[in-house]
């Protein structure tokens, strides 16, 4: 099959993906609320097809990070902070619900309060990275533009 | 844009050809059915040796 190079039938096929992929989220999420009125929440999670649904969600929502950056307008416009403020954020997140995983289960290993902290680390890190480098991005062509 | 395409002496399929689109997309854009993006216009306007000004301007309606 030839590439498509015509632009406009190149939307089309764009458009027809997007009705293809509500067609299958709708079906995915059909098949997740019967397994959760039949066989509850465990069963339902335990599902292939909510990774599915979680890896497109996650997916959709980094790819329109840029989008909400460019819809950004704030009423002071100033220079994007720090990529270490990032990490920084990040990491005091991470340590508070640690934290307070540990002091709420004192009887849990300290091994769970570790990976819960982790994850919110990781979880807070990744897209505030991404977010402060399309806002270092903008301010950059901004700053180009005057 | 027809009149244009006719005075260039280009069918639709050849000025289709000559820009990489297919026909349907020349004969919607020529039925005000299809808004093309500025750079088709461009090759539209360097395939029929005209203007841009000339090919796709309109004035603003009151």
């Amino acid at each position: 099959m030839r590439p498509i190079r015509d632009e406009r039938l190149i939307i089309q096929n764009l458009r027809n993906i997007r009705l293809a992929f509500g067609v299958q989220s709708a079906g995915i999420g059909i098949i997740l609320l019967y397994t959760l009125i039949r066989y509850g929440l465990e069963e339902m999670i335990a599902q292939p097809v909510w990774i599915v649904f979680m890896l497109t969600a996650i997916t959709l929502g980094y790819t329109n990070l840029r989008i909400s950056v460019d819809m950004d307008r704030p009423s002071n416009p100033r220079k994007p902070g720090s990529y270490y403020y990032n990490i920084l954020m990040s990491a005091a997140s991470g340590l508070i619900v640690g934290g307070l995983v540990w002091f709420s289960h004192p009887q849990e290993p300290l091994r769970d309060a570790l990976i819960i902290g982790g994850v919110v680390f990781v979880c807070l890190l990744i897209p505030s990275f991404v977010v402060s480098y399309w806002r270092h991005k903008k301010a950059q062509d901004e700053q180009n533009e005057e | 844009m027809k009149h244009a395409r006719v005075q260039a002496g280009f069918i639709q399929q050849q000025l289709a050809d000559q820009i990489g689109v297919t026909r349907q997309t020349i004969s919607l854009i020529e039925k005000g059915s299809y808004n093309p993006t500025l750079r088709l216009c461009l090759e539209i306007c360097y395939a029929v040796n005209q203007s841009l000004d000339e090919l796709f301007w309109i004035d603003k309606e009151e």
